[in-house]
């Protein structure tokens, strides 16, 4: 009797295991188009802010088809110049940030930096060139890397000089709520804006510090989230020194790289 | 007692807030401003319906000794469902309501109503009860809510109802409403005049016949 009683015992606790699995798993499969597609509609908005071209007010099929009028270039992070073609399609709907483990499109890079930065870096990555007529007004770069929990993504926007900063966007990030996820607030994103991201010697000099905002290399960090606001600046300083987008600026400001509007 | 007794008793009488002093967490966190609000009463509503509805189908199969276990794992799996649903159709809600919403797995009406009801109900009394309990949690989140929006930010749906001084209005906006313990002081106030009101009716002749109140059934699954 009591063995029987085990065995239907066990049998329920696996019927309704079963059948809450496979519910949830319904239920996912069948909302996860719907996901993704608001994941792409948070990204162009990010991608657009970034660039300066979000207005106030601006519905969800304008930001399609705003962020697919922008000037989308291919970097090979491996060369670090923009290719025509590469094996990833469309520049404007490829997201690198997607890429999973062991995807053969992720570069190893020297692991001389600051040990927790990415050693594996995205093979070919979008950028984003907003145009004044002829000349360049703003380059968008998406940037990623460790901050204190989560990995965290963002756009930083250069100026045309390509050596001070536009705009930052922070995208994505599994920081904490209410302490790290104070680094997506706008007052503090806007004290970035005309910071200097190289020194005179051209190194990728931008760092995140306590009280010392004057500076034009500093800007200062989020007091109770210092390790999230330090982790962003960890993150440009290397996305722009020499495994980044370093050398393609460099060759760009000189102008040993042409680079002409669409 | 019939359907409409199910359906309305506990709007007031057995109000699982106001008078069992369940589900507050939620209560307190989420109700600054009334658009998130409404969202969060509609998911409580759903997962305790759905919830309800599963265990009171399942009662007579459930083996005792695991059934608490048996109910959390229907109650998860219906947050998950809802959670994910939101993360879909409102992204922006979703952000807002953060972890609450994965919270509602704890949320003890949702328990307490499956534990306290559906396992000893029929499915049409279960889902009745359901949707008594999950109305009368969404009436209080949402009349937290709505003082909250209005005092604290002059808005409701954020569309502006009271001037606020920012504006050029007359309103300066409490700013003490924006933070939790308002809810506190608010939650705190029903609860009283509620309280008060009962006592009240108690004492006129009608109620006579009530000789237990519905509240002490419950009391201890609070939190
Ligand atoms: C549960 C918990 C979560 C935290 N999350 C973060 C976080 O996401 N980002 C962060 O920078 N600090 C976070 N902190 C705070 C850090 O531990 C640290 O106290 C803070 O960054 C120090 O800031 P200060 O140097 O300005 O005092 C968290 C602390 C606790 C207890």
């Amino acid at each position: 009797m009591a063995t029987e009683k085990i065995g239907r015992t066990l049998l329920v606790a696996a019927a309704v295991a079963l059948g809450c699995s496979a519910m949830v798993s319904l239920a996912i499969q069948f909302l996860r188009p719907v996901q993704d597609a608001y994941a792409q509609l948070g990204r162009n908005r990010a991608v657009l802010a970034a660039a300066g071209e979000l207005p106030e007010t601006v519905s969800d099929r304008m930001v399609v088809s705003r962020y697919l009028d922008l000037d989308v270039r291919m970097v090979d992070m491996s060369s670090q110049v923009f290719v025509d073609s590469s094996p990833v399609g469309d520049a404007r709907l490829y997201d690198h940030w997607a890429l999973g483990e062991g995807s053969p499109l992720l570069l190893h890079v020297s692991a001389e930096a600051t040990s927790d930065q990415p050693s594996l870096l995205p093979r070919y990555v979008p950028v984003y060139l907003v145009w004044e007529g002829q000349t360049l007004h703003r380059l968008v770069l998406p940037i990623h890397g460790q901050g204190m929990w989560s990995t965290i993504y963002a756009y930083l926007a250069l100026n045309g000089d390509l050596s001070t900063v536009a705009a930052m966007q922070v995208y994505r990030h599994g920081e904490t709520p209410g302490i790290g996820d104070r680094i997506e607030d706008p007052k503090w994103l806007s004290t970035w804006i005309g910071k200097r991201v190289y020194d005179d010697t051209g190194r990728s000099q931008l760092h995140v510090t306590r009280g010392s905002s004057d500076s034009p290399y500093r800007v200062n960090l989020i007091t109770g989230a210092s390790v999230t606001s330090e982790a962003l600046g960890n993150i440009v300083r290397f996305w722009l020194g020499p495994q980044g987008y370093g050398p393609l600026l460099q060759a760009l400001r000189g102008s040993t790289l042409p680079l002409n509007p669409p | 007692m019939n359907y409409r007794q199910y359906l309305t008793r506990p709007l007031l009488d057995e109000n699982p807030i106001t008078v069992q002093v369940l589900g507050l967490c939620s209560a307190l966190a989420v109700s600054r401003s009334l658009r998130p609000a409404l969202i969060m009463a509609a998911s409580v509503f759903c997962v305790l319906v759905f919830s309800n509805l599963a265990v009171s189908l399942l009662r007579g199969v459930l083996p005792r000794s695991i059934r608490l276990i048996l109910e959390v794992t229907i109650i998860a799996s219906a947050v998950i469902v809802v959670d994910e649903t939101l993360k879909a159709y409102a992204p922006d809600i979703s952000q807002v309501l953060s972890v609450f919403v994965g919270l509602i797995i704890t949320n003890c009406i949702v328990l307490g109503r499956a534990e306290a009801f559906a396992m000893r109900h029929g499915p049409l009394e279960s889902v009745a009860d359901a949707v008594g309990n999950g109305a009368a949690y969404a009436g209080i989140l949402l009349l937290v809510a709505a003082i909250r929006e209005t005092l604290g930010s002059g808005t409701l749906l954020e569309l502006p109802i009271l001037p606020t001084t920012a504006s050029g209005g007359w309103y300066p906006p409490n700013e003490m409403m924006l933070y939790a313990p308002s809810a506190f002081f608010i939650i705190g106030l029903l609860i009283w005049g509620v309280a008060a009101w009962r006592h009240k009716a108690n004492r006129s002749p009608h109620s006579e016949l009530e000789t237990q109140p519905a509240h002490l059934k419950y009391q201890e699954t609070a939190g």
